[in-house]
């Protein structure tokens, strides 16, 4: 009877465990790829880099994001109100799986909440975006 | 307790006074860093190469500008996809705090020459929230500014396989009144950021 408390508390300390470190692949990669420019907590660079962290953008181009993230992006946006018009570079050789967690990350992450993206839905807009 | 405990007591208490009271004000003096010749007994320090750039308001940064004052400088450029944002929000812990000092400039030399001119580091320095002549972008003769890195404690090689096209690294170098480097770290860590701090008190403490 003990030894099945001990399992269960085991399992469930596990499972909390597994729990606190949602997208933590998605969160090396961004660190590999984007944290350069948006920075570590997604909150960009004062006009230079726009932020991540509960970014209308974001949250309205959500759809589009995997085409900006392999191909980059030129041109003025605003976000949040603000103007920015640095290049993002394009990242042609970044895949759709790399894609799909650092998107997860971000979505979930720096005070967002927007929705949760599937590896298919992010390889199929990458083919329309070709 | 006789005579001699308390005397001991006194004694404890004085030098523990003393030694925090040594901790709050001491100042470390700073090394010279780099290649040192000795000639006829004298040591001869290594001095950062002279120099004359051009910031980003179109005036000269030389060694005479600068006018006695130490400086921060860095190599970076403005469309540098990796280390240069994050180096850059770090140098600007350093910016807010010293950016009315009378002692202290920081230098940010561009190693893109060809795409970096005053315009587009004015453009850079503005976004970013400098408009004060104490943080200078500049740019300058291409061979001066590769040829002379090395003096600098700088790497800078134009690489079309890099990211951006250059190879260049986040070093954030200290440099005193009389051209020696008294201290560095690299720009991409906040911890060492935060020791580098203590590097320029230390050094501003000279000159007071």
């Amino acid at each position: 009877m003990k030894n099945s408390y001990l399992i269960f508390i085991s399992m469930l300390l596990i499972t909390l465990s597994c729990a606190t470190q949602e997208y933590s692949q998605g969160r090396e990669l961004y660190n590999y790829y984007c944290s350069s420019c948006h920075l570590e907590s997604g909150q960009g660079l004062r006009s230079l880099y726009p932020p991540l962290a509960k970014s209308d953008y974001l949250a309205k181009y959500n759809e589009t994001l995997p085409c900006i993230i392999r191909k980059g992006l030129e041109g003025q946006i605003i976000v949040n109100g603000k103007d920015y018009d640095m290049p993002m570079p394009a990242m042609p050789k970044i895949s759709a799986f790399e894609i799909t967690n650092i998107m997860n990350y971000i979505n979930h992450n720096f005070g967002n909440d927007l929705p949760f993206v599937k590896f298919v839905d992010v390889k199929a807009k990458l083919e329309e975006c070709k | 307790m006789n005579n001699i405990s308390i005397l001991y007591c006194l004694c404890l208490a004085g030098f523990i006074l003393a030694s925090c009271g040594g901790g709050l004000q001491s100042h470390k003096s700073l090394p010279k860093l780099g290649h040192r010749d000795i000639i006829d007994g004298d040591t001869i320090f290594h001095k950062v190469p002279d120099f004359n750039f051009t910031d980003q308001y179109g005036h000269e940064v030389s060694p005479k500008s600068l006018n006695g004052k130490a400086f921060i400088l860095d190599y970076f450029f403005t469309s540098c996809p990796t280390i240069c944002p994050r180096v850059k929000a770090q140098e600007l812990r350093i910016f807010e705090r010293y950016k009315d000092h009378p002692n202290l400039s920081i230098v940010s030399v561009s190693i893109d020459t060809k795409y970096d001119t005053k315009e587009r580091l004015n453009n850079y320095a503005t976004k970013l929230g400098v408009n004060n002549s104490n943080w200078h972008f500049v740019t300058g003769d291409k061979d001066m500014i590769y040829d002379n890195a090395v003096g600098f404690f700088h790497t800078a090689i134009e690489n079309k396989d890099a990211p951006g096209g250059y190879d260049h690294d986040g070093k954030l170098v200290l440099i005193d009144k009389d051209r020696h480097i008294r201290g560095f770290c690299d720009g991409l860590f906040p911890e060492e950021v935060d020791d580098f701090f203590d590097d320029i008190e230390n050094l501003l403490h000279e000159y007071k």
